[in-house]
Parts: C-alpha cells; structure tokens; sequence
C-alpha cells in the first residue's frame, strides 16, 4: 500500500485563528504605511508622466509609437494581477485544501482591474479604427469578401467590445471579491475592527450566516469565478490581437490569443505566489501559511513554465519552417532583431530559469523557491510583453497590406516611460495593499472551513491528518 | 466519495478478477465477432497490399485520406492513457483509480493500431524502408531528418515503449495476486509475470516511484507524439488551412477530448459487461463528465482561434476552402455533424448533473465525441488537399473505396478485439488502486453530520 509518511502539524482550533488574524488585520504597521507612501509617491509620478507625455506627443491614432511602453504595462497589468484572481477560482473548482490561504491574497487583485481599465481608455484612443485594415472584426472589404459577412461595418469595432470586454471582467472581479469576503466582512462589522468601518458595515449588512445565505454565496463564488475565467480569457484574446497582433501587416497567428492566454494563468500563479510569499513574510502568518501553499503551487507553476515554452514553440516552428517573407519578417520583429535582448531575457526568465530552479522537489518543497521563481517570471512576462507591444506599436507603415516594409528600429524607453510604468505598476500595487486593510488578507470563512475539516487520527502505529471532502 | 461502499480485500478479488479467472458467456462470440471483422481486414489489405494504392479512393492531389484519418484519430484517442493515469495519478485525484489501467491499455492498443494506418497507408509495406532508412548511400539519398514525418516513427515508438512500461509497472502486483490464485501453467506464466513481487514495504516504494517517474516522464512524450503529427500538416506552406501556428496544441487538446471520451465510453462498458457497478461508480462519471466539460470547452477555443485566423487575412484561396469545408457539399454535412457530435450536443448536456451521472447519457454523448472528432480529422485532412493550388496542377476530389472503410473498421475491431483479450488475462480495473482507495478513505464527525474524507498521503 501507499507509503504514508506524515509530519503532522498542530492544528490550531477555530477560535485560535480567528483571534490572531483579526488581530493582525487591525494593527497597522509602519513598514505597512511607508509602503503605502512609497507605492502611492509613484503612482503621482506615473501621472504627472502621462499628463507630460499626452502634452508633448498628443494622444491620436499617428502619436502610438511614443506610447508603446504604456501599452505593454497595461499588457503586463492584465495578464499579472488581472489573472491572479482566475488562480483562486481553479483552486477552488478543484477543491484543493492547500490553497485556502492563497484565494484572497489572489482576489484582492481584482481591485488593480479599475486601474488597468483606466490606463485602457487613452490606449483605446490610439487604435486605428477597423475598417480599411486585416483584424478579427473582418471589415475589410478589398479584394475577397467573406460568404459569412461583413461588407457593412460592425458598429463600434473593436474600441467599444474591447472596453466592453475590461469593464465587463472588472465588473465581474469586484463582484467576485465582495461576494467572497462578505462573511469576512460580517466578520469584521460584529467586532468593530478594522479600516473602512462604514464602508463594510454598508456592504456586509444583510449578511447573517444563514444556511441559505451560505447555499447561495457559495453557488455565486463557483459561477462569477467561472464567468470571470471566461471573461478573462475573452478581454486578452481581444487585447492581444487589437492593440499588437493587428497592428504589424502580415502577423497572422493564431496561436498568439491562446499562448497570451497561457501567459496570464503562469503570471498570475507567479504573482499570487510571489504576493503570499510577501504577506507570509511581513504580515508574519508562517503558522498559516506554510511550505504545503508553495509546495502545492509550484507544481502548477513548473507545467505552466514549461507550457510557455511548449506554445511559443509550436509558433515559432511553425514560421520557421514557413519562411516566407512575411514570416522572416515576423521573426525579426519579434525576436531576432531590434528587440532580440527583451525576447532573450523573456525566454530565460520565462522558461528557463523557472525550469531549473523548480525542476527539484527540494527546491519546490521551500518558501522561498517558488517566489523565485515567480519572481523571474513576472520580470520575463514584462519583458515579453516590451517585445510584443513596443515593436507593433512602433510601426508606422500602412496598416493595411499583407506584409511589413520595414522593420521599425529599436524604440528604447525615455525618462517618461520608465516613470509610466513604474507608476502604473506603483499604483496597482497601492490599490492591491489599501484594500487589503479593508478585507482581510486571508480568507477567514475558508480557513475556518479547513480546520474543521481536518483532524489528526491514529492509523496503524502513526498519527496522520484526515481531510474531510463534504462533497 | 460518497458512494463508496465498503468491501473486504476478497470481495474485491473476486469482483474484478471474474473474468481472469472463468470466461463470461457473452466473452468468446465476441471475441469471434471481432476477430472476424479482423480477417476481413486482412483480406482487405491483402488485396491493397497485391494490386496497390490504385484500388483505394487515393488520387492526385488527394494523397492523404482515411489511412491519414484514422491515424491521426487512434493517435488522438492514444493520448488517452497519460492524461487520465499520469496527470491524475500525479495530482493524486482520488476518483482516477477505477478508471486508469483502461485508459493505459487504450493508449497501447490505439498506438499500435495508429502505427499500423500508415503501412496500410503505404501500400506496399516494405516502401517504409525507402522513407524511414538511408538506403543508397552512393546518391546520397538520405530521410530528411528536418521533416516531422522522420520524426513520427521516433516519437510513436517511444510512447509505446514508454506507455507499455507504464502499463507493466502498475500491473505487477495485480499479477501476484492472480499468481496466487491460480495453479498449474497458468500460475507459472503469472509467477514469471508478477517478478517475484512479495509486497514488501521496499518493493511498494519502488513500485510507486517508479509509477511516478514514468507518469512525470511519459507526460512530454504525450505532448510532442501528437504536435509531431500536427506538423506533419503545419509546416506545409502550399496547402491551405494547414499552415497554422495553433495547431499543435490544437491537436493535442482534440487528442485529449477524444482520447478522455474514449476512456468513459470503455468505463461504461466495462460496468456493464463485468457488471462493475460497485467500482465504476455515477460519482466517477461525474467527476469525468466535468473534465470533459474543461477539455471540450478548451478544444472549442482552439477551434474557434484556428478558423478565425485562417479567414484573417481575408487570402480568396483560403476563404473558398473554408467554404468548401463549411458550406458545399459533401463537406457540409459532415461539418455540421463534427460540430453537433463534438461539442454542441454533449457539453450543455454534461452541464446538468443527472446527465453527468448517467452511464447511458454519458456512453452516448462520449461516442458522439469521437464520431465528430474522427470527422474533424477528416476535414483537416481532405478539404485541404482538393484545393487547387499553387504546387498542384491537378484538382480532384476522394471518395474512400470499399477497402479503406473496412480496414478503418478493422481497426476499430483490433482495439476492441486486444481489450476483450487483455481482459481475460489481466484485471481492467487496478485491484491494487482500489484497495488503497479503500485503506485511505476515511470519515470524520462534524457536528452531528459523517463527512467522507481522506487520509492524506505524502
């Protein structure tokens, strides 16, 4: 039979918990606020860039190459803290027990979905309309027409469906927050603690636990989860291919939507893994949150590593092996010119360093292994998304052919980049910590349920936990 | 894990080794049926084999047809095995226990039937050698060893080498435990089999790393087998609806939708013809019936992704074959089939509970996946190659001959033909998985409710 070999960890009891986290949810520390300066200071200066970069660049369809770096930090914030949220959902569908402590620290990324809808309206701005040139809305007209549609336009296309589709998975996120948190919040409102007494006493005050109450939350938590998955695979299949894909005549491929896709679930594992690993450390919860969470993460992380590797592969050897012009072309663009050291970088941080370092199970098996990893794959996904964006947005040739004329020249970042992105990156990092203070880091109801769940019972000659599976 | 129900380690011995040890009276006609659709497949391919490709519907430019078809699909249903048995064995999902040794046999039994649709496809069998081997050095005639077809052969084998491994290693100590109930020739064929396995601790470890490491190992394999046969398509420019950067993981993801239904529809047969009801239970089903719905739902965005950026470029070439697939006969039709059978009909179905949890819905709505799956491949295949093109000075269009439709038939016999047999001589259900399901289940009080649980391993 299966060898069991169990270190069997002291439960806490339910009450135990409860007091400690509360706790540690009212107090606030003076690391807490220093960051919350620090993030808050570099979302000012994001600003004060964008309004200097909109006065001296203009913001219209001809002015896209000098925004290039905003576009791929709005790529970036998407595919990070907008797919965090989709990695608490899998968890829970799965109904892994591991994970209880990881799901809020990955919801709360729902809120930095206001910011990147924001930082979306000026890029929208900057997007040719559909007509005239090769994109998924299919308007145009000349030569060929399609037997399926569409001589006439589609009204709107894309900047309304592209905004429809970021408000919708915003919506979506907070709504999936609130609902998850609403015990939590009820929680709070009864013990008269926290920050945003008003503002959670208002939101949690229907909520009284009752077995209905609880029946519906859970269904609800299961079906926005599911709605927003989808949501979200839908808004980077739109934004991938409006705001880069379409921009550079002659790139057809259809792997890009799904391997951006891919993209967002190993960035935003890598970003909730790299977030607990933060919280652990310096909202001190190593009693809760312990090696199992990384343990149990890094193995998703590993595959979907390796995935990266395994759809850029299958893109790549395609053109490859393809070699017609417009793929020679595409190749330069993207990989082996101008913007060869981003995708370098992209592919040793994406795929490579992750792989050697979470190969181990030693390595996999420590706190700190897994955010090292996530960390090296949040960096590579940045770089990959200034690959992908910078160069589509740089082009300024007519977008309506079937090939390039030129390859556009490396367009570097200036001081106003470099003070867009970090501020745009400050300032999702400024929303995530604020709420935070509000809802509590750790989900409480989903913690509770764990403990009750779990019981420590005599097999054999050994003590061994017993999880419950009520389902 | 509700519906478990509790039985002793002789219960389950006898259960699931019913049919090892005494023949059921429906087991030897259908063996006999099966075997005969075999000969008939035989006879078939004598005849090709004698007179040559000529009497099969293959023409210029429609070099490719059912052979290339059907090859695909049992290379699709192949990936079967590792997705069920590797990746839950490795994400230790509890209700994948009665359901992988079927899924590891379907992968063997399907490879080698895959394998065997290109010598058919060939012809003249012995012309493998011409295209797998150097054979005139002095012309300097080489395989390309750039080309995914040389690649194929190396990938195929290494996952049946790999999955009948996979295969023996979970076996071992079901066979000492028929070695122990068996006596005479048989009870030395099994004693030889079981390698001398006692159930030691030590030998318990071994055994399940080494089940382990060959689910971790075997997992690449299963990627690249079916994405080397993707590019067997993909990295021909001329054809169109080929050249498509999506499409290996397009076919792998079709290859586990497929090759996962495969899985239920043999689960479902298996409960009734060995009347298993006690271990392939509605709660296994369900949990399966919602992998399905994941896979399908997954396949369908690739689906979606594939055909939007074929018509992309708005090319007229590309746009009239997606008509011809879509919109003219005889494609018509059979689109619309694929896309009813595959997705449409069985997914909004699955969404509701009661179907999920039905064998007879689940039985249905999973063969209903492959026939649109197998029509899938079909219409990646022919349509593409009627095309008039740039490369090609000839347009054509294919109807498969009597002989190709019964040697595809045939290879749906062989599959089924090695599964009855390998029933009789193997448990189709891991006794052994079971009975650790059982040791590990477990319950636990919450207030005045018993809630199912589970002794967690490490």
């Amino acid at each position: 039979m299966a060898h069991i070999n169990i270190h069997v960890p002291k439960l806490p009891t339910d009450q135990e918990f409860t007091e400690e986290l509360l706790s540690k949810h009212a107090s606030v520390s003076t690391l807490y606020r220093r960051a919350l300066w620090v993030t808050g200071l570099l979302f000012m200066l994001g600003v004060a860039a964008f309004i200097a970069r909109a006065v001296s660049d203009g913001i219209s369809v001809n002015d896209r190459p000098a925004w290039g770096y905003l576009a791929a930090t709005v790529a970036f914030l998407l595919t990070t803290a907008g797919a965090a949220p989709v990695i608490a959902i899998a968890m829970r569908v799965v109904k892994a027990h591991w994970q209880r402590p990881l799901t809020r620290v990955a919801e709360l990324y729902s809120v930095v979905g206001l910011l990147t809808l924001l930082l979306t309206i000026p890029l929208l701005l900057m997007i040719p309309p559909a007509a005239g040139r090769r994109t998924i809305w299919f308007q145009d007209t000349d030569p060929p027409t399609l037997g399926l549609a569409t001589d006439g336009k589609i009204f709107g296309a894309p900047h309304l469906y592209d905004a429809l589709a970021i408000t919708l998975l915003v919506i979506c996120g907070l709504a999936l927050l609130f609902i998850s948190s609403l015990p939590d919040m009820a929680v709070l409102r009864d013990r008269q603690i926290g920050r945003g007494k008003n503002f959670v006493r208002f939101m949690s005050h229907r909520w009284k636990g009752t077995w209905k109450q609880w029946k519906v939350s859970r269904s609800a938590v299961i079906l926005l989860g599911i709605f927003y998955f989808m949501f979200l695979i839908y808004t980077i299949t739109l934004f991938c291919v409006d705001f880069s894909l379409s921009l550079v005549p002659g790139w057809r491929d259809a792997i890009y939507p799904t391997f951006q896709s891919l993209n967002a679930l190993q960035a935003g594992l890598a970003t909730t893994i790299v977030t607990l690993y933060l919280v652990r450390k310096f909202c001190h919860l190593e009693k809760y949150i312990g090696v199992e969470q990384f343990w149990g993460a890094s193995k998703i992380l590993l595959a979907l590593s390796l995935l990266w590797f395994y759809f850029w592969w299958s893109g790549f050897i395609v053109f490859w092996y393809g070699r017609t012009p417009q793929e020679q072309d595409l190749l330069q663009l993207l990989m082996f010119g101008p913007y060869r050291y981003a995708f370098m970088f992209a592919f040793i941080l994406n795929f490579l360093l992750p792989f050697l370092i979470l190969m181990w199970n030693a390595v996999r098996k420590t706190v700190w292994g897994p955010p090292l990893a996530g960390a090296c794959i949040l960096v590579g996904t940045f770089l990959d998304k200034v690959r992908l964006y910078v160069p589509s947005w740089s082009v300024t040739d007519p977008l309506s052919g079937h090939s390039l004329k030129h390859i556009p020249s490396t367009n570097l970042p200036d001081v106003l980049d470099v003070a867009m992105v970090v501020g745009a990156i400050g300032g999702a990092v400024f929303l995530w910590l604020a709420v935070s203070k509000i809802i509590p880091v750790i989900s409480l109801w989903e913690m509770r349920e764990g403990i009750s769940l779990k019981t420590v019972k005599r097999f054999l000659r050994r003590d061994i936990l017993v999880h419950g599976k009520p389902e | 894990m509700q519906e478990r129900t509790v039985q002793t380690d002789a219960e389950i011995n006898s259960d699931l080794l019913n049919n090892v040890l005494k023949a059921r009276s429906w087991y030897w006609p259908m063996v006999g049926f099966f075997a005969a659709c075999l000969l008939a497949t035989a006879a078939s391919w004598a005849v090709v084999i004698v007179m040559g490709l000529g009497v099969t519907g293959l023409n210029r430019p429609v070099m490719w047809g059912f052979f290339v078809t059907n090859f695909v699909f049992w290379i699709g249903i192949s990936h079967a095995g590792v997705m069920l048995s590797a990746i839950l064995r490795l994400s230790k999902a509890e209700w994948r226990r009665p359901a992988t040794r079927a899924a590891e046999v379907l992968t063997v039994f399907s490879l080698m039937v895959a394998a065997s649709n290109i010598f058919m496809h060939i012809g003249r069998v012995w012309r493998l050698l011409y295209w797998a081997l150097p054979y005139d050095f002095a012309r300097g005639i080489w395989p390309n060893v750039r080309s995914a077809l040389i690649w194929d052969p190396s990938a195929i084998t290494t996952y049946l080498t790999g999955s009948i491994l996979f295969v023996i290693v979970a076996l071992i100590p079901d066979l000492a435990v028929i070695r122990d109930r068996t006596t005479g020739f048989r009870h030395q064929i099994y004693s030889i089999l079981a390698l001398g396995w006692r159930g030691s601790p030590r030998q318990w470890k071994l055994q399940i790393i080494a089940g382990f490491l060959l689910s971790a190992l075997l997992l690449p394999v299963f990627v690249s087998v079916h994405s080397i046969v993707s590019w067997d398509f993909a990295a021909a420019v001329s054809v169109e609806s080929w050249h498509s950067t999506i499409f290996a993981p397009y076919f792998v993801i079709g290859a586990v939708h497929s090759g996962v239904s495969g899985v239920v529809t043999v689960m479902i047969a298996m409960r009734y013809l060995y009347k298993w009801d006690k271990y392939v239970r509605p709660e296994h089903l369900d949990a399966l019936g919602k992998l399905l719905i994941a896979i399908a739902t997954a396949w369908f965005y690739f689906f979606v992704m594939e055909i939007m950026f074929s018509l992309y470029m708005l090319e007229g070439q590309e746009i009239a074959l997606r008509e011809l697939q879509v919109f003219q006969w005889p494609f018509a039709p059979l689109f619309l089939i694929f896309i009813f059978a595959s997705y449409i009909i069985p997914v909004p179905l699955w969404l509701s509970k009661n179907v999920r949890r039905s064998p007879w819905a689940m039985f249905v709505t999973t063969i209903l996946v492959n026939i649109g799956m197998w029509i899938e491949r079909f219409l990646i295949v022919v349509p593409g190659l009627m095309r008039k093109q740039i490369f090609t000075f000839d347009w054509s269009s294919y109807s498969a001959s009597i002989f190709e439709v019964i040697m595809v038939t045939g290879t749906f016999a062989f599959v089924f033909l090695m599964m009855l047999l390998f029933s009789k001589v193997f448990p189709l259900i891991p006794i052994f998985d079971i009975k650790e399901g059982q040791i590990l289940s477990d319950e636990i009080k919450i207030g005045r409710r018993s809630v199912p649980a589970l002794k967690v391993e490490e």
